[in-house]
């Protein structure tokens, strides 16, 4: 999914959301996500070097809630992939694999903006965009040395998900599209691919702890 | 007639003693190092070698303000028969009488006051050698295996058997083997072998062919051991505690001869020589994935690209010299698109003075200069240093005795690049385009070239054998 899909898409959903009332206030509430996390926008580096795009990510955030349906968010989530070094010579070219063990770990930390839809219902549509930072993380190990590579950048994200129930504990679903520009694309894989931002699309559950049940 | 001069110009890049043995700091020049010592031999011109004594000959220095009347006098009363003054100071090149006793001589006028020294009038030659006698093993001699880092390339790959390195060339003294046509009696070069060392294996050799004389049996005969040499670069036996070591040891070896005993060969022989490697069959595959042709030509022929090109579809990684003439195009087969064109360095990381340069050239590798010792090797000269068959025992149609031999050229450079690729398809990069450029891409930069560029003296620079098996991260690499 590109990012100007995504935009539409998150866009969309509010539109149709927003014939709803706001759902009213629930103050405070703490969550657990679990989910999948997909290197969209570099794709065919993660293919090569991981066998696949995707994996699991977890995290969490605290938010709060106000009257007028807005709310704020922030949270970490994390991200890896274990695969090996390859060469490549071209971008249509083979891919080779060589053996050499190497891991990648992406931790962003969030902060969101968001609206709540839903009125009194036991669903509440919402929605969201942000910003984000992220530090990225890369090690190698070839024949006993270990080649590390770290950075943090800055990115964003829009998300939309539904949340469901009114007690304490609710649970909700989620969708969002991020993107970490600059990130890659210097050297290695990314570089033969032109393939520099570590955004992608990503699918969580939440597990949410209100700190007063939402009325 | 256009084939005839062909064939005459196809000769083995290390031979260029055999067509002009007198020419000092060629590039082919031989060194030889043996427990008594390093000397350097020029092949066919034996009476030129260092060491010995201009016969009758001393020099004489007279202290300065010796008056020339007493010089006369002086070196007549010691036998002088003949006398020349040196270009500059009262020094005396002398010819004493025949007759007399050289060391009389010497010693009746070291006796006289005026006189500063006297000493024998040696023969110089211009690659005089150390007599160092280095009784250890002899990779601290193998300068050139430092300069790619041999040492952490070792560490990340040293080959597979099931890598062959055809060299096709004058030849590998591979086998004992006596010849009942010819009655030559041939005997594999000793550090072929484990020699009872733990942590080691012998070299594998493939069936090869002989084009020179349509038989099985490809052996060396050429006086600079120039394909055994160039086949132990790149798998001399390793780690056996015994003489020199080879870049991909763990690789097999093909010995495929097209040139002959002076190092010349024809466009049908080379052809053959590669169409064989080509299509060798063991097992239903073929192990062979480099070719290594240490030899050119300055002309192009289809015959040899037919082979070069049919090679590369099979897959085939093929690597040539660029040949030694110090001009601004590279020989052929190195010029053809589809070979990687070697040049050399010599151990200053500078190009080797011979070594030919032009848009074709893909990288360098350490090739020498024996004229040089930049490195500080204990053999005294830069040159690339392999065992090889004793030369003057092969002028002399015995092919049984070994030592350490010193070549330089973009011969010897070509197999440090052979032995890389070898390398890199043993850690599993199959295709020789992608070898090609893992080679190009990961070559250290060389004469200004900015990264990732290349210049004509240098090709994409000097090759890193590390950083090409490293291979590509993420976000990492080349290293």
């Amino acid at each position: 999914m590109t990012l100007e899909r995504a935009i539409v898409a998150v866009a969309s959903f509010g539109l149709l959301s927003a014939i709803a009332a706001p759902a009213r206030a629930q103050g405070l509430a703490l969550d657990g996500q679990v989910g999948y996390y997909s290197l969209s926008s570099a794709s065919k580096s993660a293919n090569a070097v991981f066998g696949s795009a995707g994996g699991a990510t977890y995290g969490g955030s605290l938010s709060y809630a106000f009257d007028s349906g807005f709310y704020l968010e922030g949270g970490a989530r994390y991200f890896s992939k274990t695969g090996q070094r390859v060469f490549l010579a071209s971008p249509s070219g083979p891919v080779f694999p060589l053996g050499f063990p190497l891991k990648m770990r992406l931790v962003p930390i969030f902060f969101n903006v968001g609206f709540r839809f839903g009125g009194r219902g036991p669903i509440v549509p919402y929605v969201a965009v942000g910003g984000s930072v992220t530090s990225f993380h890369e090690e190698s190990t070839v024949a006993g040395i270990t080649d590390s590579q770290d950075s943090t950048k800055g990115g964003g994200q829009v998300l939309a998900g539904l949340e469901f129930g009114k007690g304490h504990l609710r649970l909700a679903g989620e969708a969002g599209y991020a993107f970490v520009p600059n990130t890659v694309g210097i050297a290695g894989v990314s570089k033969v691919y032109g393939e520099k931002d570590l955004g992608g699309f990503s699918v969580v559950g939440k597990l949410i702890l209100g700190f007063s049940s939402r009325r | 007639m256009k084939r005839s001069a062909r064939v005459i110009l196809l000769v083995c890049l290390g031979c260029w003693p055999a067509l002009w043995p007198l020419r000092a700091g060629e590039p082919g020049r031989v060194m030889v190092a043996t427990e008594a010592g390093t000397r350097s031999i020029a092949p066919h011109a034996a009476a030129h070698r260092a060491g010995t004594f201009v016969p009758g000959e001393l020099i004489v220095q007279f202290r300065e303000g010796t008056d020339d009347g007493v010089v006369e006098r002086t070196l007549r009363d010691a036998g002088g028969a003949r006398a020349r003054r040196a270009f500059r100071g009262q020094r005396y090149l002398v010819n004493v009488d025949p007759s007399l006793s050289l060391s009389r001589a010497m010693e009746t006028l070291r006796a006289r006051a005026e006189v500063d020294y006297v000493e024998r009038n040696a023969v110089i030659r211009k690659a005089q050698a150390s007599t160092f006698t280095p009784n250890d093993p002899r990779f601290p001699i193998q300068w050139n295996f430092k300069m790619i880092g041999a040492e952490r390339m070792w560490a990340i790959q040293k080959g597979s058997p099931s890598v062959a390195v055809a060299v096709v060339d004058t030849g590998i003294a591979f086998e004992d083997y006596n010849d009942p046509v010819t009655g030559q009696v041939f005997r594999k070069a000793p550090d072929w072998s484990c020699r009872g060392a733990a942590g080691c294996n012998d070299t594998v050799f493939l069936q090869g062919h002989d084009f020179i004389n349509n038989d099985d049996h490809a052996n060396d005969d050429d006086q600079d051991s120039h394909g055994t040499h160039v086949a132990s670069t790149i798998a001399e036996s390793t780690n056996n505690a015994f003489s020199f070591t080879g870049l991909a040891f763990g690789c097999a070896l093909m010995p495929v001869k097209v040139l002959d005993e002076t190092g010349s060969g024809t466009v049908f022989s080379v052809a053959n020589g590669i169409d064989y490697a080509a299509n060798f069959s063991q097992n239903g595959t073929n192990p062979v994935k480099v070719i290594n042709m240490s030899l050119g030509s300055p002309d192009s022929s289809t015959t040899i690209q037919r082979s070069v090109d049919a090679a590369f579809a099979k897959g085939i990684v093929i690597v040539a010299a660029a040949g030694n003439e110090s001009k601004g195009s590279i020989d052929y087969p190195a010029a053809l698109p589809n070979v990687i064109a070697v040049g050399a360095l010599d151990a200053r990381k500078q190009t080797a003075f011979y070594s030919n340069f032009g848009p074709q050239l893909s990288v360098v590798a350490p090739g020498g200069d024996c004229d040089r010792n930049d490195s500080g090797n204990a053999f005294g000269a830069d040159c690339v240093w392999q065992q090889g068959m004793n030369p003057d025992e092969v002028a002399l149609g015995h092919y049984d005795q070994f030592l350490s031999l010193g070549l330089a050229g973009t011969s010897q450079a070509t197999p440090h690049v052979s032995a890389l690729a070898a390398l890199l398809i043993s850690q599993g990069i199959t295709d020789p385009s992608a070898v090609r450029a893992a080679i190009e891409q990961t070559a250290e930069r060389l004469g200004g070239a900015s990264p990732g560029g290349r210049n004509d003296t240098y090709g994409n620079g000097l090759i890193r054998p590390d950083a090409a098996l490293a291979g590509l991260g993420f976000n990492q690499g080349p290293n």
